[in-house]
């Protein structure tokens, strides 16, 4: 009997607990309510993510610029980026990143914007 | 909330790695490989793949105790960055599979470790519970860091 409670009760319990904190992600990071302005900012971390897929390639893998403009402590608001990605100027392909991963890749961006100032 | 701590370990992480992702999913590697070495040296333990781990059971004990306590110390971090920084997700079915096995990794290896320290278990329980354990890792490797290095870059 022991043998079965005892770690049933540990899985459960452990398991429970890793699942309970996962759901409150307590460091989750967030970006200052003045830099975010009016802009829908996501999850910087996910949005690194994306942008190494989609953004790196032309802007550098750290935002140091590339085939794009340097993006690392770029001086554009939040909401210009946001534009320019919805609706660009210049040579960058639209729509490459919509909606949530949209919401990610900005929230990735203030992070870069705030480096190197 | 704990700002402050995910600044630390960001600063500490991007100090050697080019991100905290590429650091998580080099960390989970690092597990995975020990988890392997954990599996061989646990099946040597138990009589078998004599002729594949040619080392003697006093030996092979050290060695799988402390490959388990550095893969341990390598999920730590990965751990961390999941529970702490991205929390569960379920935007998609990878990050849905991986978010679920990552709650219960920690309670498969909780298990584990009761039986470890029990002496009045079946012979074919702990084979059984550290292979569950071994099989969580690897899939939860398969749906992060080799999602990484595959689909998004492989580097430091």
């Amino acid at each position: 009997m022991r043998l079965v409670v005892v770690p049933l009760c540990l899985f459960f319990g452990v398991s429970a607990a890793a699942f309970t904190l996962a759901k409150l992600s307590l460091a989750e990071p967030g970006v200052p309510r003045a830099v975010a302005g009016s802009v829908k900012l996501g999850d910087p971390y996910r949005g690194q993510v994306v942008y190494s897929q989609t953004c790196a390639g032309c802007h550098g893998q750290n935002g140091e610029g590339g085939v794009g403009p340097a993006l690392e402590g770029a001086t554009i608001t939040l909401a210009a980026a946001k534009a320019q990605i919805e609706s660009p100027v210049g040579t960058m392909p639209p729509n490459l990143v919509q909606g949530r991963q949209l919401d990610n890749v900005l929230a990735y961006l203030a992070q870069l914007f705030q480096e190197g100032r | 909330m704990l700002a402050s701590v995910d600044s630390t370990y960001t600063d500490i992480m991007t100090a050697v790695f080019s991100s905290t992702i590429a650091a998580k999913a080099w960390f989970a590697t690092a597990a995975v490989v020990l988890a392997f070495v954990q599996v061989l040296t646990a099946a040597r333990i138990f009589g078998h793949l004599q002729g594949v781990v040619r080392i003697a059971p006093p030996r092979v004990n050290r060695i799988h105790r402390w490959s388990g306590r550095l893969a341990f110390l390598c999920t730590l971090p990965v751990a961390f960055h999941c529970i702490f920084i991205l929390g569960f997700d379920s935007a998609d079915s990878r990050t849905l599979v991986h978010s679920i096995l990552g709650s219960f990794v920690y309670g498969v290896f909780a298990v584990k470790i009761f039986f470890v320290h029990d002496h009045d278990h079946p012979r074919w329980t702990l084979p059984l519970v550290g292979g569950a354990l071994a099989a969580v890792l690897v899939t939860l490797w398969l749906t992060s860091a080799y999602w990484y290095f595959t689909e998004v870059r492989f580097g430091l």
